[in-house]
């Protein structure tokens, strides 16, 4: 298919140039022609690029490879190899054109201490990445040019490689694009540049270069094209089902009748490619050769394979036709509804800033409703709790989770509990209330003899402690903590083995303190 | 007015029918019935759900078994889901929106070749394909640049939905998610997964194939009804406003077609 429109296609040159229909019928300036040059050399700018943009990773410490390797050359070669594996099926992968391009470079570097295969299979995808605009997300190249018939600056976007959608595995092909061909086709010193001069032009160098490694190649490119056919096959399969009216039955039957033409076709060219190795192995009798031909054998046996199945799946079209054929008598209504071919063909049409305001209307009025959350705290609060209870949101029944051979989880126990805590600072408070001053080894002594409550120096300290550090908490207490004296330590041992160290410090309460403040002030 | 109730009921229970809420049908499913045998069957209920749908900016799509099949009315409709809907890297773009009218036509076009089979029974439609609607777009975005220059309707600096699809490529091998919508393929994947999620389309994958195949529901078709005929509209309305010269075989005259807010009901 893709072939077909190549070759109904109209001649690259008119494309390429496509303002020279324009000018010729007008006055031809210098603007016009200049500006068509420059127009048409745009093409080879993604090329030239690959000069200025200096591999510089690999330049770090090894040589410039500039030095080693012609980019340019590579750049060719790439398009020069796309453009051959793709003579016979849709596209060629990144690898494939790779491996087919890493020979031919490899001649060029001199030792090849120089150059690592490594660092040459990089420099080659970077090539490669380059002439797909890989780093540009393979969006076109483009780039800006004056115009100067019409006085103004323009665009020019292409592409020299794209990438093309084939739905079969999973590796993305790609194939030239007319300015592919033009780029590279353009400089070989042929005058027409028309695309079936190029076709020609593709064919001949293949003929030209004819090995046993192209039968192979033709070979599977064959099984390719068997793929391309089950392709067809299942589509029109499809559209039996899907619009029958759509369908001639004649062509069905045509295609049936075709199926044993085009296997025994198909056959035909497998025992020219079986000549064309018997020629070789009388030519040449090696052990690589003998592999080679015994690869040949493999994919023609697969071929065969193939085109059985052909056959048999084209046999069946009739009977799927015959079978959705009821449809054809169901009663239409016309001329309620737009086809929607057409309805494609004015979006198309529609300019992009319209297409795009159409666009948001369609799909607000082609998509379902769309519940729009209202703002509503009881729900949210709702939802936060049910994720706290590990509630599942939709299920609606909350079951309580029960889990077997399951340990509870441990929970931190603070040995200083409430009551503990209380009785220690009635103490404190008591002692600060009806004294002046209260030392704090004094109240340390005293929660020594409570027998039953080893931990009542823990509190009394820590009360202590709390109303030090937190200013407010000590003035609810009443009373403020105070240093006796700087140099002296104390030390005194606690039950359950502990022992307080540190300074001397005197609990003062903190109205008397303040009634002293105020009457010195 | 003592229908109220009941009118708001219908409505509230076909917007969660039309977003694809079972639960809340399940439960309600009896109450509903009724409520749709009333619609049917009296004409001033009839005219009150109109009304209110009318009133909530919404359209009614199609009458189903189950409930009613609502849409919102207009992009500035409370209810009408956003370009933000169809993801946010999509959503960065306001042109977008143009990329997606084009998928969404083609995807449509693949389901329903022809126009009467706007109106078949879903289920002799058959599957789709990603490699359909590529194709699909493939002759479009071709179709329009290859245009004869006499029957150019626009000027020839204006660009086109067209050309912004052409300048996006195919296929983009470094993103294996529908992300971005930077190619065509990212762009069809998103817009079908975004039906198979509100139910438009259901997926299948068969073991021997490797590529997923696409069915649609009656609920798409009512859906692409609606929406193609109103797609059809605006472009005669740009056509209209802009001046500029019809389609070949194209007269503004006679318009064959019922105007979107009148959708015939069932």
């Amino acid at each position: 298919m893709q072939k077909e429109q190549k070759e109904t296609a109209p001649p690259v040159s008119m494309k390429v140039d496509f303002q020279e229909s324009d000018t010729s019928q007008v006055i031809r300036t210098r603007e016009s022609d200049v500006t068509r040059v420059v127009h048409s050399s745009l093409i080879m700018r993604p090329i030239y690029e690959l000069e200025a943009r200096r591999f510089t990773v690999e330049d770090e410490d090894g040589p410039d490879l500039r030095d080693l390797v012609d980019l340019m050359w590579v750049a060719f070669a790439i398009l020069d190899s796309v453009s051959e594996l793709t003579e016979y099926h849709v596209g060629a992968s990144r690898k494939e054109v790779l491996e087919k391009v890493t020979p031919a470079i490899k001649k060029q570097i001199q030792s090849p201490e120089a150059l690592s295969p490594e660092a040459l299979s990089d420099l080659l995808k970077k090539v490669f990445d380059h002439l797909v605009n890989r780093n540009n997300r393979y969006l076109p190249f483009e780039y800006r040019y004056y115009d100067g018939a019409l006085g103004k600056f323009k665009h020019r976007k292409f592409w020299l490689v794209k990438a093309v959608y084939t739905g079969k595995g999973q590796e993305t092909l790609f194939s030239l694009t007319d300015e592919g061909y033009a780029a590279y086709f353009g400089l070989h010193e042929t005058s027409a540049l028309d695309s079936t001069a190029i076709g020609n032009l593709r064919i001949k160098l293949l003929i030209e270069r004819g090995n046993v490694d192209d039968a192979i190649a033709v070979a599977e490119q064959n099984n390719k094209q068997c793929t391309r056919k089950a392709h067809d096959i299942r589509n029109t399969r499809r559209a039996i089902q899907r619009n029958i009216h759509s369908i001639d039955f004649h062509r069905i039957n045509a295609m049936a009748d075709q199926g044993a033409g085009q296997a025994t076709q198909v056959q035909m060219e497998s025992g020219r490619l079986h000549h064309m190795v018997l020629d070789n192995l009388q030519v040449t009798e090696n052990k690589d050769q003998e592999l080679k031909l015994l690869l040949l054998a493999r994919h023609l046996k697969a071929l065969n394979q193939r085109q059985m199945e052909l056959v048999r799946e084209l046999q069946r079209l009739p009977d799927d036709y015959h079978q959705n054929s009821y449809k054809l008598f169901r009663k239409r209504n016309l001329g309620i509804l737009p086809p929607l071919e057409e309805v494609l063909r004015r979006v198309c049409c529609m300019p992009e800033g319209d297409a795009a305001t159409v666009g948001r209307e369609f799909i607000a009025m082609f998509d379902p409703p769309v519940p729009t959350s209202l703002f509503d705290p009881g729900a949210i609060i709702d939802t936060i709790s049910q994720a706290l209870e590990r509630r599942s949101t939709t299920g609606d029944k909350p079951s309580i989770l029960q889990e077997i051979d399951g340990e509870s989880i441990a929970h931190y126990q603070a040995e200083l509990t409430e009551p503990l805590m209380k009785r220690g600072r009635d103490m404190i408070l008591n002692r600060v209330r009806t004294s002046e001053a209260t030392m704090m080894e004094d109240l340390l002594k005293e929660a020594t003899l409570e027998e039953e409550a080893p931990l009542l120096p823990m509190a009394v300290a820590l009360t202590v402690f709390q109303s030090i550090i937190d200013h407010r908490t000590g003035q609810r207490n009443g009373f403020q903590v105070k240093l006796a004296s700087r140099d002296k330590y104390l030390s005194i041992d606690l039950p359950g083995g502990r022992r307080y160290r540190g300074h001397h410090l005197v609990l003062v309460p903190i109205n008397k303190q303040s009634c002293a403040d105020s009457f010195s002030a | 007015m003592e229908n109220i109730y009941e009118i708001s009921r219908l409505v509230y229970l076909s917007l969660a029918y039309s977003n694809g809420n079972k639960r809340i049908i399940s439960d309600h499913q009896t109450e509903l019935m009724e409520l749709l045998q009333r619609f049917q069957a009296e004409d001033a209920f009839h005219r009150a759900v109109m009304e209110n749908i009318r009133a909530m900016e919404l359209q009614l799509l199609e009458v189903e078994p189950l409930a009613l099949r609502l849409s919102a009315r207009n992009g500035a409709s409370f209810f009408a889901s956003t370009l933000t809907d169809y993801g946010k890297m999509l959503g960065r773009t306001p042109l977008k929106a143009g990329e997606l009218l084009c998928v969404h036509c083609a995807v449509a076009t693949a389901f329903f070749p022809t126009e009467s089979d706007l109106d078949a029974p879903v289920e002799d439609l058959g599957v789709i394909v990603s490699g359909d609607v590529i194709d699909i777009l493939r002759v479009f975005a071709k179709a329009e640049e290859t245009m004869d220059p006499a029957d150019e309707i626009l000027h020839p600096e204006v660009r086109t939905a067209a050309q912004r699809l052409r300048e996006l490529p195919e296929e983009n091998p470094d993103s294996k998610r529908a992300v971005g919508g930077n190619s065509w393929l990212e762009l069809i994947i998103r817009v079908l997964e975004h039906m198979v999620t509100t139910g438009y389309l259901l997926e299948f994958q068969e073991e021997a194939e490797e590529e997923m195949e696409y069915r649609p529901t009656p609920a798409y078709q009512s859906a692409i009804r609606t929406a193609s005929v109103y797609v059809f509209h605006a472009f005669r309305e740009l056509v209209a406003e802009k001046k500029m010269t019809l389609l070949p075989g194209d007269t503004l005259q006679e318009s064959p077609l019922s105007p979107p807010s009148e959708v015939p009901h069932v």
